[in-house]
């Protein structure tokens, strides 16, 4: 069997000075990529965030009701694990029983970390977000909440 | 590698069957859900070395584009369709029908990525928050994407095949997870010395099988919840089969993951290896001697082993702002073509400092910098190179 011959290996011995060069390199490059991180930042439209196009992970906690902050707090961690809070909250879904569905399905995903219980709490505040806080001012929630809008909602998993 | 275009007939189809999906009346008590994400990336590669007609990375805008339509029938049987644009064209990432019995016992059957490792269930643009993903499971924005023909296995990976999955709690704190599946496996022509993921991928074989064994895999995780915000997670994959029409090459995946989260802290950490035989009837064609025992200083026998493994820690800095830091690398052992760059040995590790920033609800921007250390110079004669992302992602 013909053999090739043996390559000569090339390898850089990780010595002082490629080490030095690498750590140098990654510093420049990391202040750089910050630096311009947050020229994008401040150059961004200086309007305060709004309830409809808010710039920031999930919703501000002090416009949710008292009574629906811990069901918030529950969301906010299970429902971050494999994506940002803006696919659930950007999703244009409202109806209860698909939210339902919907939770489920992820609370089947796995390693989703998300109980019967906490897929509970997560539809409870979803329905509260997408039937109330979206359709209007942030302010008015509790009173629309408060007319009835949002319907009952139940706690009980199929 | 040359690509056929995707079949007008392919798109025509998918495009037909979500739109009639989606026009499926309420009255039918049928529950649908459009999203989608997009991404556009511009990946700034000065030191992208090679040649402007046959490039080993890409330096300049990519874009990801994907729709998914999910679709309720009842609260056991829903299908799902997810039609992907990339750098591959048009491409048909999901397109199943699961049926669950109950949550410990689910089948799902069509195409899809099977169960394998954690990242891949982050693949999409709008899931992860760099522009790019780790090495393992790179797609092609790696710097000498060819040398390496890519990473261990490139994300997405979906395939036509049939999965068997469940979930199972102990009380309220323990969760596990498993699946196991038989799909039509990863393909190359007769006498590969890898995988070809262009022909494993792309509709130019029709998404048919190229061989007659299907390719089998399994994952288990255990996640285990530490507090109302915490949670841990450990899981192991493998899947093997063989590759080539005539059924005597194989390929044998393995993986195993760990994921801590704290609050809105995520630490990742996931190592993949491959074990791919590959063809060694004309042994010019490589760089060792193949006779000997494997992997001893007289050969290096029918077959190589890459690994791939990624550290990652994902942290807030503000409501808008997250800061990312990720260490991965790939690490070659064994034979390698005589035209590729790579050795016994050949490694590279990149380290990667990103933040990602939520501008409006649904959109993001993210900035990464990347610096690669190379075990050889390579053509370029450079050992060390620097590269850039700036990209924005939205969702919906
Ligand atoms: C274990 C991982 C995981 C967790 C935890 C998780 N999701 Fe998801 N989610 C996914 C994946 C995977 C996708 C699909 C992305 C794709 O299409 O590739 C997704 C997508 C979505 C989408 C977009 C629609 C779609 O089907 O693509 C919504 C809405 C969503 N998730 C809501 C939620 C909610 C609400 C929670 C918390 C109750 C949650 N997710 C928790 C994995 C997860």
């Amino acid at each position: 069997m013909p053999t090739t011959s043996e390559p000569r290996r090339r390898l850089a011995a990780p010595g002082a000075r490629a080490a030095l060069r690498l750590v140098i390199s990654s510093a420049i490059s990391s202040v750089i990529a910050l630096v311009i991180a947050s020229a994008i930042a401040l150059a961004l439209p200086g309007c305060p965030p709004t309830s409809a196009s808010p710039r920031a992970e999930g919703v501000d906690e002090s416009q949710v009701p008292a009574d629906l902050r811990a069901d918030y707090a529950i969301f906010r961690a299970r429902c971050a694990k494999c994506h940002s809070l803006d696919r659930p909250l950007g999703s244009a879904i409202e109806d209860e029983a698909y939210w339902r569905e919907y939770v489920d399905r992820m609370r089947r995903q796995p390693a989703s970390g998300i109980s019967r219980a906490d897929g509970d709490a997560a539809v409870r505040f979803l329905l509260w977000y997408h039937r109330v806080y979206k359709k209007g001012a942030a302010g008015d929630a509790r009173d629309a909440r408060d007319a009835g809008a949002p319907g009952p909602i139940g706690s009980s998993t199929r | 590698m040359s690509r056929r275009p995707f079949s007008p007939l392919v798109v025509a189809v998918a495009v037909g069957a979500l739109t009639a999906l989606a026009s499926t009346r309420r009255a039918h008590a049928i529950d649908r859900n459009f999203a989608g994400s997009a991404q556009l990336d511009y990946h700034l590669a000065p030191h992208a070395d090679g040649e402007l007609d046959h490039p080993k990375a890409f330096d300049g805008a990519t874009t990801e584009v994907a729709l998914k339509l999910a679709v309720d029938f009842s609260p056991h049987l829903s299908a799902n369709v997810k039609l992907c644009y990339g750098c591959h064209g048009f491409e048909a990432d999901m397109a199943f029908v699961d049926y669950r019995v109950a949550d410990e016992l689910a089948v799902r059957f069509g195409r899809f990525s099977p169960s394998f490792g954690a990242f891949n269930l982050r693949h999409d643009p709008a899931n992860h928050h760099l522009s790019d993903k780790p090495l393992p499971y790179d797609m092609g924005r790696m710097l000498r994407m060819r040398d390496w023909n890519l990473g261990v296995l490139p994300s997405p990976f979906p395939d036509n095949g049939v999965e068997v999955n469940g979930s199972h709690w102990f009380g309220e704190r323990v969760q596990v997870d498993y699946a196991a599946y038989a799909v039509s496996g990863f393909k190359a022509g007769v006498g590969a010395l890898d995988l070809d993921f262009t022909a494993s991928h792309g509709p130019s074989s029709y998404y048919v099988e190229n061989n007659a064994r299907p390719t089998v895999g399994a994952r288990a995780a255990l996640t285990v919840k530490l507090g109302e915000d915490s949670d841990v997670t450990f899981g192991a994959s493998g899947m093997g089969g063989s590759y080539d029409p005539r059924n005597t090459l194989s390929y044998v995946i393995v993986g195993a993951d760990a994921a801590l989260r704290v609050g809105r802290t995520s630490l990742r950490a996931e190592w993949l290896a491959r074990r791919q035989q590959f063809d060694v009837s004309d042994p010019t064609r490589l760089k060792y001697a193949i006779g000997g025992r494997p992997g001893g200083p007289d050969g290096r026998g029918d077959f190589f082993v890459r690994h791939g493994a990624y550290v990652e820690l994902e942290q807030p800095l503000g409501p808008s702002v997250d800061l990312l830091l990720r260490v991965d690398g790939l690490l070659h052992k064994g034979n390698v073509a005589v035209s590729s760059e790579l050795v016994d040995g050949s490694s590279m590790l990149r380290a990667t400092l990103g933040t990602s920033w939520a501008v409006e609800r649904g959109l993001r921007l993210k900035l990464s910098t990347e610096v690669w250390r190379f075990s050889e110079k390579g053509s370029s004669g450079r050992d060390l190179a620097v590269t850039g992302h700036l990209g924005a992602s939205a969702s919906f």
